[in-house]
């Protein structure tokens, strides 16, 4: 049975434990944040007028980069909208960008993308997108759809997701020689070594790399990593709460096992 | 059409006015330094 206690949860971070699991399944739900789980980005630009000193080329990969704030549950995929991709309400948020300079030059900023739909906007509001000099213009839209890491990055409604095992530290005081090696060894103080009684200040901030182990003379100290309770990291860009991202990759993980299952009874298999 | 400004003079040229003088410059002034103007159409870029 997998259960999962929550560390810290905020709607950028969140830190939570499986246990009763695998390393397999830990993985698989990163791997399907990193590549199935839908965000929404700027995908089609159309440039009516720029002089500025970025190429449109330039200007349109830089807007594809700036990720978006939005509540994805009223957009459905272009693949799977009744308008075939091409883009309509159902699946596109139009943006758009009208700046232009007199005598002196500015900064185009993210705040100055207009959206059509209040709740689609920039999730930060100061990223720079183009310097520009006198008397120089940029007027464009710039068509934001869903779309999945797996097609391109600017999807991935993560910037970093990992895991790691739970750390186990155990120190045999018959060996110990209470010369607290260990304690100064360790990079993020993880260690309290009294009177050759171990104890821990927050074991979650282990990281495993067993400087402890090799500064101990008396082979006291033992780290390993229990394999069956995981440490598990999700950071997002903003465009998503954290959780939603996590629920919504269990719940694209379970279609996908059930749609193997079907597959599997397709199959002309031996008796 | 292909347009195209001078450098110096700021004038607009055509690739027909550019055929009144041997080589590549500008009609009105000489200058050799010729910019492309930006068509007046509009343009999808994907953003990739």
């Amino acid at each position: 049975m997998i259960s999962v206690r929550i560390i810290q949860q905020t709607p950028d971070d969140m830190m939570f434990i499986l246990s009763g699991t695998t390393a397999a399944f830990a993985n698989t739900l990163r791997r399907i944040i990193l590549s199935n789980v839908p965000q929404l980005a700027i995908e089609d630009v159309i440039i009516v007028e720029n002089n500025s000193p970025f190429t449109d080329e330039f200007l349109a990969h830089r807007l594809g980069l700036i990720p978006l704030r939005s509540d994805s549950d009223f957009l459905v995929l272009p693949d799977e909208c009744e308008c075939g991709g091409v883009g309509c309400s159902l699946c596109s948020v139009t943006l758009t960008l009208s700046v232009e300079t007199a005598d002196e030059g500015m900064i185009v900023y993210t705040r100055d993308l207009e959206s059509q739909d209040p709740m689609t906007v920039p999730v930060h509001q100061e990223i720079p997108i183009v310097q520009l000099g006198p008397q120089q213009k940029i007027i464009l839209e710039a068509v934001a759809f869903l779309g999945i890491g797996k097609d391109h990055v600017k999807f991935q409604p993560v910037a970093t997701v990992g895991y790691q095992f739970m750390p186990s530290i155990t120190l045999d005081s018959n060996k110990c020689s209470d010369c607290k090696e260990c304690q100064n060894a360790c990079p993020r103080n993880v260690l309290e070594v009294e009177n050759k009684q171990l104890s821990t200040r927050n074991i979650l901030n282990c990281n495993l790399c067993q400087l402890c182990v090799d500064a101990c003379e008396d082979d006291a100290i033992t780290v390993s990593g229990s394999e069956d309770s995981i440490i598990f990291r999700v950071e997002s860009t903003g465009g998503i709460d954290t959780e939603r991202i996590v629920l919504k990759a269990a719940e694209i993980l379970k279609e996908q096992a059930l749609e193997f299952e079907g597959l599997l009874k397709e199959l002309p298999l031996e008796k | 059409m292909t347009q195209y400004r001078c450098q110096r003079c700021k004038e607009t040229v055509l690739p027909t006015d550019m055929k009144i003088v041997p080589g590549i410059k500008c009609p009105k002034c000489g200058n050799r330094i010729l910019f492309k103007e930006r068509p007046p159409v509009v343009r999808k870029v994907k953003a990739r």
